[in-house]
């Protein structure tokens, strides 16, 4: 019946030829280069910011507060576009048909990138609507959102084309994507009550990249080490079920750990604490499967230093912190408190940007052979970006263990708090300009890269 | 196939079984009705990006303080002239809080009036010392 109803509206599409990228592969070579772009603008936004903080007189071309919320958005933002453009590279490569059409991967991408860049503008000329991390007035929201649909519907009209209803990795990366647009849903409207409205928001904030978008992070990861043949297909198809089941019934319900003290009733506590824990299973299965993959023989491209570091940050910041942010009498002290600020560096850019870097890099640079001193200056910025964001999250943590003792212990007021914190929160802004290096060093790679691949190409069609 | 069905599963229930008490738990506050000058204040607190440097429930920027309950230790009055001529922000040496008009103002104070009546179960923390350090 199925069937019929496929035949006869869906005409089975085209085979891939496994040497080279197909058009919807290539469709995603822009996703790749726009995610070390953006980071380099983040990083130089962020290093600014966090010096403001420090020397709050110091002249800037946009208010403290615009830029901040251009931080923050770039931070959800870059990762959505590069977790895109990889899910349609390697859903293709481990199908080995096309998707419905390469086309509206192309014109979505332009299409994305335009509406990021007027959101971007709109920020820094100071509209705002006023909620973290969701500051883009809600016309850009939309357009956000419709340019997501439409990425989906190309995905569903893909999965009915090549029949792959029965496809376990398709189908988990598909129900991500419209987990994550519907989580982006309540977003859009305005909320009067501030706990209904924090709720909502962290619908997206920590459900994004803790549970949507991490199925398709994960499922991602997991076809890449196959591509790579560092982790076998079948055991890298093993673990993509569980990560996602694991995913899927620890996600949704640890994100109570951001609703302890925001109004809601306490059984949240009980939810949040026990769902943390179980948060944590997922993230040492994917740590084992990195331990293991070191023994494999074909560690040699160069994106796998990305996949390691993600992985590192990933037990680091979101398990060993997140676990322990997550109990509701520690948490109790550290709510509100940079503490919160390092989890998230580590957990958005440590664990999930990294990946998002590393499929991105990897979409690049597979099929071109790489000189020494790209792969050298390639490692020096995994250094420098791993390197700074050491040096933040490790300073964060001490102002967040500081802000808690003088405030909660000592009694001290807040801005007798915050003068004392401002050695820490100087050596963060210098973590910060050693990211900004590593961001910097890394787009002006891949673009050049870019550059070389476009001269190559023009040369090879004459 | 078998375990496609499984994971279908689990996201059913997963979600089934955060969204159910979510819904509940959110279903009064939602329903809640307040003052016009509150909604206002809303508005304004939203608009001017407050959130960038003040957290409310603790979420926020950092650099500012937390406002979740400024209402119950500083007077009507004391706010309303902290907005509307505000001072000088240690450590900067020129850089003042934002200025709004007294109507404004007054929104938003009777916003953070409001919040204040949220119950975060004890949150933040009292001090176990009570500091002479900060006279």
């Amino acid at each position: 019946m199925l069937e019929f109803f496929l035949k006869l509206f869906f005409k089975k599409g085209n085979k891939k030829d496994k040497d080279h990228d197909s058009p919807s592969q290539k469709a995603s070579y822009p996703y790749a280069l726009s995610v070390f772009t953006f980071l380099a603008l983040q990083s130089f936004l962020a290093t600014g910011g966090s010096l403001h903080l420090v020397f709050p007189d110091l002249p800037t071309p946009i208010a403290f507060t615009s830029g901040r919320a251009m931080h923050l958005n770039l931070s959800l933002l870059w990762p959505l576009l590069g977790i895109m453009g990889s899910a349609c590279y390697f859903i293709v490569e481990f199908t080995g048909n096309e998707l419905y059409t390469p086309k509206l991967i192309k014109w979505n991408f332009w299409y994305l990138l335009i509406t990021i860049l007027l959101l971007l503008a709109s920020l820094a000329l100071g509209h705002t609507e006023g909620r973290e991390y969701l500051e883009a007035p809600f016309p850009f929201k939309v357009a956000l959102l419709v340019g997501f649909l439409f990425f989906i519907l190309n995905l569903l009209i893909s999965i009915f084309k090549n029949r792959l209803l029965y496809h376990p990795e398709t189908i988990i990366m598909f129900s991500g994507f419209l987990l994550a647009s519907l989580l982006y849903l309540p977003n859009l409207f305005p909320v009067l009550h501030p706990t209904v409205d924090d709720t909502f928001r962290f619908l997206v904030v920590h459900l994004w990249e803790e549970g949507s978008l991490e199925l398709v992070a994960t499922t991602v990861a997991s076809l890449w080490l196959a591509t790579l043949k560092v982790v076998p297909l079948n055991r890298a198809k093993r673990l993509i079920l569980w990560e996602a089941i694991l995913v899927l019934f620890s996600g949704a319900l640890a994100s109570a750990h951001h609703l302890y003290w925001i109004g809601l009733p306490r059984f949240w506590q009980l939810i949040g604490a026990a769902a943390s824990a179980i948060q944590v299973i997922p993230i040492v299965l994917l740590g084992i499967t990195a331990f293991r993959s070191l023994y494999s023989s074909n560690l040699n491209h160069i994106s796998l230093y990305f996949f390691y570091s993600s992985v590192f940050w990933n037990i680091v910041g979101v398990g060993l912190l997140g676990f322990l942010l997550a109990l509701p009498p520690l948490n109790f002290y550290v709510h509100g408190t940079y503490l919160t600020s390092a989890h998230s560096h580590m957990a958005l850019f440590g664990f999930f940007g990294f990946l998002v870097l590393g499929t991105s890099y990897f979409i690049l640079t597979r099929r071109y052979s790489l000189s020494a001193a790209h792969k050298k200056r390639v490692k020096l910025s995994v250094i420098l970006l791993n390197s700074g964001l050491a040096i933040m999250s490790g300073s964060l943590i001490l102002t967040g263990l500081l802000q808690s003792y003088l405030c909660y212990v000592a009694g001290l007021n807040f801005t007798r708090t915050h003068l004392l914190l401002h050695p820490y929160l100087l050596l963060r802004a210098a973590g910060g300009a050693v990211f900004g290096a590593g961001a910097f060093l890394l787009a002006l790679e891949m673009w050049l890269h870019f550059f070389r691949l476009v001269i190559f190409q023009t040369l090879q069609h004459r | 196939m078998q375990s496609l069905g499984v994971y279908l599963i689990t996201l059913l229930v997963s979600l089934l079984l955060f969204g159910l008490p979510l819904f509940y738990s959110l279903k009064p506050l939602y329903e809640e009705t307040w003052p016009e000058e509150a909604m206002a204040g809303k508005k304004i607190w939203q608009e001017k990006g407050c959130i960038e440097c003040h957290t409310l429930l603790g979420n926020g920027g950092y650099s500012g303080g937390d406002l979740t309950f400024v209402t119950a230790t500083k007077t009507k009055e004391e706010l309303l002239a902290f907005l509307t001529s505000p001072p000088v922000l240690p450590p900067a040496k020129q850089l003042r809080h934002i200025a709004l008009d007294p109507e404004q103002a007054k929104s938003v104070i009777s916003f953070l009036e409001k919040v204040s009546e949220i119950d975060t179960h004890g949150w933040p923390p009292k001090p176990v010392r009570n500091s002479s350090a900060q006279k």
